[in-house]
């Protein structure tokens, strides 16, 4: 579970790159994250896992603070970022076993799961191969492999489909509807709409910072009174902001 | 022309951050007191660099001045030229011209291919011309100090010292392109580098061989001087005859007449000329190796890899990261492994001859040695951790930690691991290739003096915790403020300031441990005490550092993100 309260970010004097947001992402569901270039959805997730500074408010990971408890915090999370090169002088495997040890997970049980998500993403036969020779696509993998890897109760992912190819992104979206249903909290920004629709629990909507919309596909559409398709609702809402 | 000038400047501000300060969000205030800081440490930096060059070079011209033969320095003096170009150059020209991930940004521009050409080589140009100021300037100024050769001469220097990189860049730029028409040239990058490292290797300990020849600086008896200055002639004869060049750069040494001016000034002209055969041959054939070309792959199999998993310390984990990641660069193990390396081989290949060719003093040297390694005599100790901190300045493993990381330093504070526990993984390499080189040395210093165990485990403890304090202030001074945007691995490895300034912070260091130099030669003080003044007083520091990280916590690593 997420909370976000009260939230701003400032960049160099008065940029509030992201302000004064206030959210709760559920146990159990899928939260997409939408907004056009610069709305402050990476912001966003880079405060939730640590990378940026909060400049005001709080955010809690399943209870724990990021700003004062990081540490506990940043065991509860996993986090897939937008771009993938990572380490590519490591080969995948001893990128897994990195991740394995950074998170403390049992060699046994991790090489469990490995086999089951490498096996699923296709990628057992190129573990042994250095990262750097993989394409976008397949360090994107490894990644989100990683990620499964210590099983966080809180899955963040920064644009998960770039890059993937047809049958990946489906397993990928399978993954993280099964990875909801266990009681784990999927929060994932994109701009592919359709993805949005179809696979999130809630949206939140956000533009220029602030947030213009949080709940169900159905309840913007009660909202709008209109039965557009999300692309254009949400066009209509960004531009009205 | 205007197109030209203005891409190099981006080409230059692009491939090197020594020289431009990027713009950073922050207080105008702050960055004006950056700027002022950075512009004092730079200079304090140029001063001691070029003081040590020049003040070196007018030393030997000096006494060789006494017995008429400061003419012996020519061929020196030219290659001192020709070497910085290599060192510098070549390998700045195959990073730019032909291994930068930048052409993405240049193939979509209406640009012809001279125009790019152009600009890649003014800005190499320019880079070694920078270089050039620290090492070859001060050693013109020292030698026209103290031999005086005349006008012309200096203008015989000003034109080799704008022929010869031209000359480098361009010959090496027609030899390289010539071959990238044959073979895939990035594909040979890593045998490039193994060649360029191991001719770097073979002159450094060459021209320290050949230094060593000239002995003490200040001589009392010119007569004393005949077998150096015979060592002199011979090495520069030799050296004549491998670099045939210094028969153009000896006018600018040597008051020949007119010809000091013409030598140089044909030297130009041929500069000039090489330019425009490079400058032709890139228009006809540059424009394919601007086009990257895929390495092609390790045919995979299909078969399902069999692998284990095997759990570290996550502090064990970031080390191991760390030596995976700079040994399977060859960039990083050329710039970052090998020149801590090179100082010990440079230093011992400088004084091993002085000692072996003088008859009078080797055996003096056995008598000597042991007696230094008494108990009693604190500066000992003082001299062996200063002399070890010296030679450790060049290890800059830390100083680039984070940098290395590029754009994905981020994701270390993703891991729910401790500031400290991320210092410590990341630290621990620098500490181990110093530790390599340097407790070997004192081991078998000591062996050979003859000293007690606890005197070498006093050393070893001293230089240890220098070597602490050396790799924690250069992994802050990255951690605080590293330079995550850069577009090949020269620029992390060896292209950015914050390499400059962790060398000043070193040789500050180095200087402090001197300090205790002064109780322990006033006051007579023995070894063990001044060992324990030194414990407590480098303790103390390093103890500093450790409540620094933990009170500023993962604000430490504010500015990656």
């Amino acid at each position: 579970m997420i909370e976000i309260k009260n939230t701003t970010k400032v960049f160099g004097k008065n940029f509030k790159a992201v302000d004064n947001l206030n959210l709760d992402i559920k146990a159990g569901e899928i939260f997409g994250f939408l907004g056009p270039n610069g709305a402050g959805k990476t912001t966003t997730i880079k405060m939730i896992t640590g990378i940026t500074e909060i400049s005001a408010g709080e955010i809690l990971v399943d209870g724990f603070s990021i700003a004062k408890d990081p540490i506990r915090a940043k065991e509860k999370l996993g986090f897939v970022p937008d771009d993938p090169n990572v380490l590519l002088r490591l080969s995948g495997i001893e990128y897994l076993n990195f991740i394995a040890s950074v998170y403390g997970v049992n060699p046994l049980l991790a090489k469990e799961r490995i086999d089951k998500y490498a096996n699923l993403f296709s990628l057992e036969a190129d573990l042994q191969d250095k990262i750097q020779s993989f394409s976008h696509g397949m360090r994107q993998k490894l990644l989100v492999i990683g990620v499964l890897l210590h099983q966080p109760s809180n899955l963040i992912l920064d644009e998960p489909m770039t890059g993937l190819d047809p049958q990946s992104a489906f397993n990928l979206k399978k993954v993280m509807r099964e990875y909801a249903n266990e009681g784990n909290t999927v929060l994932f920004s994109t701009h592919v709409l359709e993805v949005a629709e179809k696979l999130c629990d809630r949206i939140g909507v956000i533009n220029k910072g602030k947030l213009l919309f949080v709940g169900t596909i159905e309840e913007l559409r009660a909202q709008t009174k209109s039965e557009q398709s999300l692309e254009d609702l949400f066009l209509e809402l960004t531009s009205n902001a | 022309m205007h197109k030209v000038l203005e891409l190099s400047k981006i080409v230059l501000k692009n491939s090197s951050n020594i020289l431009v300060s990027s713009k950073k969000k922050g207080r105008r205030q702050n960055k004006k007191a950056g700027r002022i800081f950075a512009i004092i440490g730079f200079t304090v930096l140029y001063v001691y660099l070029a003081g040590i060059m020049g003040f070196s070079v007018y030393s030997i011209t000096h006494s060789l001045a006494e017995v008429g033969e400061t003419n012996l320095l020519s061929p020196i003096l030219g290659l001192i030229v020709v070497i910085t170009s290599l060192f510098f150059g070549v390998f700045m020209m195959f990073s730019t011209f032909f291994t930068s991930s930048d052409n993405h940004l240049w193939l979509p521009l209406p640009l012809k291919v001279e125009e790019i050409f152009t600009a890649r080589f003014i800005s190499t140009f320019f880079y070694i011309i920078v270089i050039q100021f620290v090492f070859v300037l001060p050693s013109f100024i020292g030698f026209n100090l103290a031999a005086g050769p005349g006008i012309l001469t200096y203008f015989g220097q000003f034109f080799i010292f704008i022929a010869i990189p031209i000359i480098v860049i361009s010959l090496s730029f027609i030899v390289i392109l010539m071959l990238s028409r044959i073979i895939n040239i990035r594909k040979y990058f890593t045998i490039f580098q193994v060649v360029s490292a191991i001719l770097m290797f073979t002159t450094a300990i060459g021209i320290s061989l050949i230094s060593s020849f000239g002995g003490p600086i200040i001589i009392e008896n010119a007569d004393d001087f005949g077998p150096i200055v015979e060592a002199i002639r011979g090495a520069g004869n030799g050296l004549s005859w491998a670099f045939f060049i210094t028969f153009f750069t000896d006018g600018a040494f040597i008051n020949l007449g007119y010809k000091s001016l013409l030598l140089p000034f044909l030297l130009l002209l041929f500069a000039g000329l090489t330019f425009y055969v490079a400058y032709l041959l890139a228009g006809k054939y540059y424009h394919a190796s601007l086009f990257s070309i895929d390495i092609k792959k390790k045919k995979r199999t299909k078969e399902r890899s069999t692998f284990k998993v095997i759990k570290h310390n996550p502090v064990w984990a970031l080390f191991s990261n760390e030596v995976k990641t700079i040994l399977r660069s060859p960039t990083f193990v050329f710039n970052l492994l090998l020149p801590p390396l090179l100082v010990p081989l440079i230093t011992i290949g400088s004084a091993l001859p002085a000692i072996l060719t003088d008859t009078e003093m080797a055996p003096n040297v056995t008598v000597l040695i042991p007696s230094l390694f008494d108990p009693s005599l604190g500066f000992m100790f003082v001299a062996i951790v200063g002399a070890s901190s010296f030679i450790s300045m060049m290890n800059l493993i830390s100083a680039t930690t984070f940098t290395r990381e590029g754009s994905n330093a981020q994701l270390l504070k993703i891991y729910p691991l401790a500031t400290r526990q991320i210092i410590y993984g990341k630290m621990l390499l620098g500490i181990f290739v110093n530790t390599l080189i340097i407790v070997p040395l004192i081991i078998v210093l000591a062996i050979i003096a003859g000293a007690q165990f606890y005197l070498v485990l006093m050393y070893i403890v001293g230089f240890s915790l220098v070597n602490l304090l050396m790799n924690y202030s250069s992994i802050i001074l990255d951690a605080r403020s590293p330079l995550l945007n850069w577009t090949n691995e020269i620029e992390a490895a060896k292209n950015n300031k914050n390499i400059l300034i962790a060398m000043g912070v070193n040789f500050l260091i180095t200087g402090f441990v001197f300090v205790f130099l002064v109780p322990a030669i006033l006051l007579a003080l023995p070894t063990w005490l001044i060992f324990i003044m030194f414990v407590i007083v480098f303790s103390i520091i390093i103890g500093l550092f450790e409540l620094y990280i933990t009170k500023v916590g993962p604000r430490l690593f504010k500015k990656i993100q």
